[in-house]
């Protein structure tokens, strides 16, 4: 289980985002300012993140297809989240996706002036993804969709890197009205995604919890779960995959984050600071050609 | 002195030739193939020739005509006796800079005439791709009369110095863990910025072991092919004897059958694979 295959266009992989989108995604994050909703904060992290990948796939002058993408959402209902022209689509290769944006927003973007202040510069913020915050938190259909779409994917490209997973959450399963049981519903379906393979490694699965109290202290990349405050946390470090040897460099020689031997795509109580570093973990060494 | 000197290319397996984004000078032309150049002692200037390897990034807009923007404007300054410095550098990225911004200019006008957008880019992401740019990397290795040679290096492409059967330099890296590391890299929009410049590498000062004999290999390769040679010959071998074989003249040159057998056999990265190989004597 190498983590070595080349990304190309004749070998691109796939790569899903599980997002939570119930209910509790309508509070305010923590210590925001301005305030911010969670899903708000989300959808323009997710939505930049993509804006970013769409740049990153710019050979020469055109976008090559890499990456597929996919988003999923679950809440009130467990479908591909995309807005706009991609209602029903599943995987959509990078190019088409970076093609045709739902729409595109004009957004202010603060830049170093050089001087130790900020210029605002406009940018076109192309938006793919729209917050929603409504219903339950049926995780474990949202982790077996991923399944699903991981499991086909990989059969049609059986020597692909393989499918990295990044899912986003800020509260426990209601799978179950039993926690025990929705931990332990949610935990084998992680285990059963991160079970699948290509020959160049199984599926990559994070999981990134975000904080709902302006106290909490994040947990990144932990070896041992035993600095977890409970069953949940423990099922989701269980849940996740370890980081491989290009992730554990960036964490640690981009964003200074402590990673060891046995570090786990596992974040708790993330802040919206370490999830975009956590999206960069996943995603920045990818071994493009 | 004389200088012959030859020049190979081929772009990663299952790309186009007109896909390969590494660069060299002296210029490969994937229609006509390997070239090979002789110099004799009186064609030989005062300031030497220089030699580069550029490799176009995998990211960036035109990274490739970028590669083969500062491989061309890499020319020995006359009447300039110092070693490559970072002021020559600086001047060879001024020059590249200009050209880049006529290159654009030249193409913004032409795809304006013809009614069509400047790039197949979505029309959201062409200006931020306008704004980043290109990026390559570039070493350039100056070969002057009388044993006389320095080098510079942006990045990861590398020299070796062969003499009698030994591996004499490795510039600019001697350690495999180096090619792990994400390659400092030129800018087509702004250059070099603080960082990379921090980052330069300049070939020391000449010892008298390290001058150029008659009969010493220089070889200029981008990073796949250096990381694969260098490795190599830290495990006993010497790579050199098969670049030492390939011929100097088109597709009889030999290197696609080469860079085959170097990522079959030798796990060389499939990437675009660019070599240039100087005989002094």
């Amino acid at each position: 289980m190498s983590y070595t295959a080349e990304i190309s266009r004749t070998s691109p992989t796939a790569l899903v985002f599980v997002i939570d989108q119930s209910g509790s995604m309508a509070d305010q994050i923590p210590s925001s300012d301005p305030p911010q909703r969670k899903c708000d904060a989300v959808a323009d992290i997710v939505n930049n993140f993509l804006r970013n990948l769409s740049m990153k796939c710019v050979k020469e002058e055109e976008v090559r297809d890499y990456f597929h993408i996919g988003v999923i959402g679950y809440g009130q209902k467990v479908e591909m989240a995309w807005s706009g022209g991609f209602l029903n689509r599943e995987l959509i290769p990078i190019s088409e996706m970076a093609s045709s944006p739902a729409k595109i927003e004009a957004r202010i973007q603060k830049l170093p002036d050089g001087a130790g202040g900020f210029i605002e510069q406009s940018i076109k913020f192309p938006v793919w993804f729209e917050p929603v915050a409504s219903g339950g938190t049926p995780m474990t259909s949202a982790i077996k969709m991923a399944h699903r779409l991981a499991d086909q994917w990989i059969k049609e490209n059986p020597a692909c890197f393989p499918p990295i997973v990044i899912h986003i959450t800020d509260g426990e399963s209601t799978d179950s009205t039993d926690g025990d049981e929705a931990n332990r519903m949610v935990g084998e379906a992680m285990e059963n995604l991160k079970s699948i393979s290509s020959t160049d490694g199984n599926v990559l699965l994070f999981n990134i919890h975000l904080s709902s109290s302006r106290n909490a202290r994040p947990i990144s990349f932990p070896s041992n779960s035993t600095a977890l405050p409970d069953d949940y946390a423990r099922m989701l470090f269980e849940g996740s995959s370890e980081l491989t040897g290009d992730m554990k460099f960036v964490a640690k020689n981009e964003h200074g984050l402590s990673v060891s031997e046995g570090s786990k795509c596992f974040v708790l109580e993330a802040d919206i600071i370490l999830l975009i570093q956590c999206l960069d973990v996943g995603t920045k060494r990818a071994n493009l050609r | 002195m004389s200088i012959q000197v030859s020049n190979y290319s081929t772009p990663k397996h299952g790309h186009q030739a007109n896909e390969n984004q590494d660069a060299s000078k002296p210029r490969f032309h994937p229609r006509h193939g390997t070239k090979t150049l002789n110099y004799k002692n009186t064609e030989i200037p005062e300031a030497g020739f220089i030699f580069a390897v550029s490799d176009g990034a995998s990211e960036g807009l035109f990274s490739g005509i970028w590669a083969r923007i500062i491989a061309s404007c890499a020319n020995p300054r006359s009447g300039y006796n110092k070693r490559l410095n970072a002021e020559v550098l600086q001047e060879w990225i001024r020059k590249s800079l200009d050209v880049w911004g006529r290159f654009m200019r030249k193409r913004m006008l032409s795809r304006m005439k013809l009614g069509v957008p400047l790039t197949k880019l979505p029309s959201w992401l062409e200006e931020p791709a306008l704004e980043e740019g290109g990026f390559a990397t570039l070493t350039a290795l100056q070969i002057k009369p009388k044993g006389d040679w320095s080098a510079v290096a942006v990045g990861d492409s590398c020299i070796f110095q062969v003499r009698s059967k030994k591996l004499q330099f490795s510039f600019p890296i001697t350690d495999l863990i180096d090619f792990e590391n994400r390659p400092y890299l030129l800018s087509s929009v702004y250059g070099i910025d603080e960082e990379t410049q921090i980052q330069l590498k300049f070939s020391p000062r000449l010892k008298k072991s390290n001058r150029w004999k008659s009969g010493d290999r220089f070889y200029i390769m981008s990073d796949a092919m250096a990381c694969c040679f260098l490795k190599r010959y830290k495990m006993g071998e010497k790579p050199w004897i098969e670049i030492e074989n390939l011929g100097t003249k088109g597709p009889a040159s030999h290197f696609e059958e080469l860079v085959a057998r170097w990522r079959n056999e030798f796990g060389m990265r499939n990437d675009d694979v660019t070599l240039i190989r100087i005989a002094v004597k």
